[in-house]
């Protein structure tokens, strides 16, 4: 079979390729697996919280957002399984055709009868009756391929035309179909996601705050060039001045979370789910949650996803081969900004922009593409850990010996 | 079986082990895998089946991609520094201390506020109210109810841009376009286009199917007779609360509880999950039980039309009692309203004349002061009297009787012909202490107490204060302020045998969740003997015979007992009694010898006659007709039944009985005062407004004979001019000068009328 990368040496290793079922439970981590159930389970509940209101009064079964979530959490489950069993070092492989099918898809969203708009945003693909979310497939195809790429390029990633260049130059073209959908939350955390991993990788720090420099007047002109851009910038810095129009939603979002105090009004019984706050069950279930289990809960969510960030990124930190590391690093760190992020809207720390809360928000393709991610997560803490007691210890020193010589 | 089957392939461990235990064991470990994994073993049936993917095919070829044919050397490419991942997982780790941080904040620390926010903004601000109670008559007949009608509403925020529907709503509702336009573009969540509108709008307006307009039930009350008893029942507000009547007096009972539903209100405005608050029928108004006789309040009130009608009286008043119980059977006040629509109603259509308006009683007080006098053994009914020839000057001042100069009079002829003189001097007889005294015991001077707002207790002064001519004037019914109730209340203490019980109107409040509360009926209070009680009545029954003053009231079948009143009031201009203005009254009971009903029928004003027998006497015979067929009593002698059935079927014509010159002579209640009252006195009678623009203006007082002038040839301005003089109220057509008029010149003219001018431009 004819490699990608023949030019180059590959950059992994032999790995265990049939892993039992036994043997994988045994391996499977399981604080990354409790928080991830944690969340999953907060999320139906608070779904179906958020949601059933609304179901009712436009369809008349108040359970039917809960069905879809669940159907597509077990959709996501399914996958998952079946992730659990390849290989980290097969994506390395799916890199190329992810990358190309991630973009081919979000060319789609803007051809006439396959793409979707909603609330203004061209951001879906509807085909048979299936719709998708490119953009939620885009940040894995860019982990993917970012892992892949500078696994592959060893240490040249610390030039500035091998190793920043072309990672800029890729991750942008799939932000730019991106963010004229338009899908800010989306662009933001994938090129959060960018900047961490080149960081991992090795790049100059004067890169990245080059990178950050020249984007500001592009972000600038951005969003002094798009009215409602301009107005959730306004409406963040002064949510309640704006409270009856365009800083609405912001406002609610505040009163929301807030009123939750320290142990929230107890699940099921928030008020601003009540059509005040919108997007109550997708974008903003951070505020309901808020509501409706206060501080204590903010508490298990912010941890949960700690838990898992932290696991990963640590997993990463052990993993002794250049690709599997930068996959679960790259893939903790989306999850991890896409999970801070949208918090940070939620409680008025950044300008709202559309982006879902990991396995909590409702949103079919993004649980999807979230369990898929979880399911790599925890294959590659898995595959660490079935090495763990001899490969562990040896990989510090090992990476602090190739730091010497180079 | 699996296990076994992978167990060649080894434990992770065993394989990977350490780098270095890799690298050295990869030729190895190569060289031996290598058959193991090539598609022929792949392919055989065992290991496919064994094999966990679906798709074996693909697994082979990635199985194969993994195989690493780089040299060890190589393998050993530094993976980056762990240092540059945990830093980046400490950039994440303070981004989330940064949001738990913001989240204390706003919920620990601004949390309270917040909470405020929500509450404030979450919770129903529209409470639900129950249905409010029925009205019913004495025989259960429902004379006010609660109905659901439909009112049309809008959610702004719901609306779309397309208004292509407006011009349509408008019509439909009948409104301005702009001024809808302005509701529908408002910020608010919800807002009422147009309250409680007719089934046909409301489905018209659903039929306009625009998302975000729509109609909702809301509780209307309804009146069933419109107009009857109005004065009675009151009305409520929009809003169900009871503004006057019985809906006021009994609001709280009437009123359907209010569920505080704590509830939850959606950013549209809507309560959400209402209805689980709402238990299913406790909640609403009680019934109420009046003693009001839908019947006999019917006849009460066209008889009223018909006479102020014919009178172009200014207003009357009928009350209609059962002595025995003292149950208001009817109420009638005149000018009425429909409490159905209040809009056009006036502040004077709205006034309960029976118990929030004061006035002179006239003769009708004789039956009070004779009763007194009798009881306090002053006089015989037999005992003579002289009437001084009809004109008698006492206190400095002269009262007159009418019509008539009587010589000596029997106390029961006094009462028959109402001689003022005679009973000015039984009143001097009984002194002011002792009649005041009666006055009160009599219930004048007192709230009855009845169940309905806005009573007056009426002006009794101090005896203390009675000068002689007051306390002769008192004795005939001029000088107190008595309601027309208390006036009634009085001739049923005669009517009962001495006993006076106060009048009421509630039977009973039915609460929907418990067993009804039967107001209970008061024994009474014996006022006087039972002899004198009697003596009274047949002297009362002779004002109804020949030469008494109100043959006009007669029923036929039955002997009546009553009393007529003629009181002068007080000129507003002129502040003295006045030769213009009178309050004509009868006051009476039926059968008199076992009273059924007690009825006083009071004229205000009437114009053309005033003669208390004559303005108020048929009014109380068709009452009177009406009141005892309702109550089924009817003469036990076969002929007379023939004639009181006819009389009640008849048509009400009121001057039916038509008087012989003989029977005017009997009508002697007449003027009896002259000369100004002192402006004390008129104080404390509350009896004389002043109308400041006609006295500034010095607009002289109409004369008796205040006649139509003639307009004709007149300019608007001088008609304008002339008709203030004279007191007419002008109604012009036309421009020019007048060519025509209506009353022709010369005829005669009471204050108020219509002067109806037509204008042309000359030539």
């Amino acid at each position: 079979m004819k490699r990608i990368d023949t030019e180059d040496a590959p950059t992994t290793m032999p790995l265990p390729i049939g892993i039992s079922a036994g043997e994988f439970s045994r391996n499977i981590d399981p604080y990354i697996t409790g928080a991830a159930v944690v969340l999953i389970a907060l999320g139906t509940v608070l779904v179906y919280s958020a949601s059933a209101v609304r179901a009712q009064a436009a369809g008349g079964d108040g359970s039917i957002y809960l069905v879809r979530h669940l159907s597509s959490v077990f959709v996501g489950l399914l996958l998952m399984a079946a992730i659990l069993r390849v290989p980290i070092e097969a994506w390395s492989k799916l890199a190329y055709p992810l990358l190309i099918g991630a973009l081919l898809m979000l060319a789609l969203v803007f051809v006439p009868g396959v793409g979707r708009r909603v609330n203004g945003a061209l951001r879906w693909i509807s085909v048979a009756g299936i719709s998708f979310q490119p953009g939620e497939l885009a940040k894995l195809a860019t982990v993917v391929y970012l892992s892949h790429s500078l696994a592959k390029k060893r240490e040249k990633v610390r030039s500035f035309s091998v190793g920043f260049l072309p990672h800029v130059l890729v991750t942008s073209l799939m932000v730019g179909l991106i963010i004229i959908q338009p899908d800010l939350g989306t662009s933001a955390v994938i090129y959060l996601t960018l900047g961490l991993m080149l960081f991992v990788a090795g790049t100059k720090i004067g890169y990245l705050v080059l990178a950050a420099v020249a984007a500001l007047p592009v972000l600038l002109h951005y969003v002094m060039s798009r009215p409602h851009a301009m107005a959730r910038l306004t409406v963040f810095l002064d949510p309640e001045a704006y409270k009856r129009d365009i800083g609405y939603q912001v406002w609610e979002s505040l009163v929301s979370f807030g009123s939750g105090g320290a142990f929230g009004l107890g699940l099921g019984a928030g008020k601003q789910k009540l059509y005040f706050l919108p997007e109550s069950h997708t974008d903003f279930i951070f505020a309901v949650l808020g509501q409706e289990l206060g501080f204590f809960g903010v508490l298990i969510a912010v941890g949960a996803f700690l838990i898992i960030v932290g696991r990963g990124m640590w997993t990463a930190g052990k993993l002794p081969c250049r690709f599997p590391m930068f996959l679960t690093f790259g893939i903790s760190a989306w999850l991890g900004a896409q999970a801070v992020v949208n918090m940070a809207v939620v409680t008025a720390l950044l300008p709202t922009k559309g982006l879902t809360l990991p396995f909590i928000s409702y949103g079919r393709s993004s649980m999807i593409v979230n369990l898929i991610a979880l399911g790599i997560l925890l294959r590659s803490t898995a595959e660490l850990r079935a090495q763990q007691p001899a490969v562990a210890k040896k990989r510090r020193p090992a990476a602090r010996r190739a730091e010497v010589p180079a | 079986m699996k296990r076994q089957a992978r167990r060649p392939v080894g434990g992770l461990q065993d394989r990977l082990g350490s780098l270095s235990a890799i690298r050295k064991a990869r030729q190895k470990v190569k060289s031996e895998r290598r058959p193991r994994t090539s598609p022929v073993r792949r392919a055989s049936p065992r290991r496919a089946k064994s094999a966990p993917w679906l798709w074996p095919w693909v697994w082979a070829r990635l199985q194969r991609a993994f195989e690493d044919d780089t040299p060890p050397s190589r393998r050993e490419e530094p993976v980056p520094p762990a240092w540059r991942i945990h830093l980046a997982l400490g950039i994440l780790v303070i981004l989330a201390l940064i949001v738990v941080g913001r989240a204390a904040q706003l919920q620990l620390i601004a949390g309270d506020g917040y909470a405020r926010v929500a509450e404030q903004q979450a919770t129903t601000q529209s409470r639900v109210r129950a249905k409010r109670g029925a009205i019913k008559d004495r025989h259960g007949s429902e004379l006010a109810i609660t109905v659901d009608v439909d009112s049309v509403y809008a959610e702004p925020r719901r609306l779309g841009s397309d208004r292509s529907w407006l011009p349509k709503l408008a019509t439909i509702l009948n409104e301005k376009p702009t001024k809808l336009a302005k509701k529908l573009n408002s910020d608010r969540a919800f807002v009422f286009l147009k309250r409680r509108v007719d089934p046909a709008t409301a489905e018209a307006v659903r039929a306009l199917e625009v998302t975000g307009l729509a109609t909702q039930p809301e509780p209307k009350r309804f009146y069933t007779n419109v107009s009857l008893a109005s004065h009675v029942l009151g009305f409520s507000s929009t809003d169900g609360v009871g503004r006057a009547g019985i809906e006021r007096a009994l609001d709280d009972r009437l009123l359907g509880q209010v569920v505080e539903t704590e509830g939850l209100r959606d950013a549209l405005g809507r309560s959400v999950a209402t209805e689980a608050y709402i238990p299913d029928r406790v909640l609403e108004g009680a019934d109420v039980t009046l003693t009001i006789d839908k019947e006999i309040q019917h006849a009460a009130e066209e008889a009223l039309k018909a006479t102020v009608e014919k009178y172009h009286a200014k207003g009357a008043v009928a009350v209609v009692l059962e002595p025995k119980s003292g149950d208001l059977l009817a109420l009638a006040s005149y000018p009425t309203f429909n409490p159905n629509n209040l809009a056009g109603a006036t502040n004077d259509q709205q006034l309960n004349r029976a118990i929030s308006q004061v006035m002179e009683p006239g003769s009708t007080m004789k039956m009070v002061t004779i009763a007194a006098a009798l009881e306090e053994k002053l006089i015989r009914p037999d005992q003579k009297i002289d009437c001084e020839g009809g004109k008698w000057k006492v206190g400095g001042r002269t009262i007159g009787d009418a019509n008539h100069k009587y010589g000596e009079l029997t106390v029961a002829e006094v009462m028959k012909v109402s001689s003022n003189i005679c009973a000015a001097k039984i009143g001097l007889e009984l002194g002011a202490e002792r009649l005041h005294s009666w006055l009160y015991r009599f219930g004048f001077g007192e709230k009855t107490g009845i169940d309905l707002p806005g009573e007056v207790r009426g002006l009794i002064r101090p005896a203390a204060n009675w000068r002689t001519i007051a306390l002769a004037n008192i004795a005939f019914g001029q000088g107190v302020s008595v309601t027309p109730l208390q006036v009634a209340q009085a001739a049923s203490v005669i009517a009962n045998d001495g006993v006076l019980v106060p009048p009421r109107i509630l039977v009973s409040i039915e609460p929907k969740d418990g067993a009804a509360e039967v107001s209970p009926r008061e024994p009474g209070e014996r006022v006087l003997s039972a002899e004198t009680a009697q003596a009274v009545r047949r002297m009362m029954i002779e004002v109804t015979e020949e030469g008494g003053t109100a043959l006009t009231a007669r029923v036929p079948g039955f002997s009546v007992a009553g009393k007529t009143g003629t009181a002068q009031k007080i000129d507003p201009v002129t502040k003295a009694y006045s030769h213009e203005l009178y309050i004509s009254s009868f006051v009476g009971f039926v059968p008199a010898d076992r009273p059924e009903v007690a009825i006083l029928v009071m004229i205000d004003e009437p114009k053309g006659a005033y003669y208390g027998g004559v303005v108020a006497g048929p009014a109380f015979r068709e009452i009177a007709v009406a009141a005892l067929a309702a109550r089924e009593v009817f003469p036990e002698d076969r002929a007379a039944k023939e004639a009181f059935l006819t009389a009640h079927r008849a048509p009400l014509v009121l001057d039916e009985i038509k008087l012989g010159p003989n029977d005017l002579k009997g009508l002697n209640d007449g003027p009896a005062l002259e000369g100004e009252l002192s402006a004390e006195a008129q104080a404390l009678l509350g009896l004389a407004p002043v109308e400041p623009e006609a006295a500034k203006e010095g607009v002289r007082a109409p004369g008796s004979g205040s006649k139509m002038p003639n307009f004709a040839g007149l300019g608007l301005h001088e008609v304008l001019n002339r008709s203030a003089e004279v007191r007419c109220d002008p109604v012009v057509e036309g421009t020019g000068r007048v060519v025509a008029q209506t009353p022709a010149p010369g005829a005669p003219l009471a204050p108020g009328d219509r002067c109806e001018l037509r204008l042309a431009p000359r030539g």
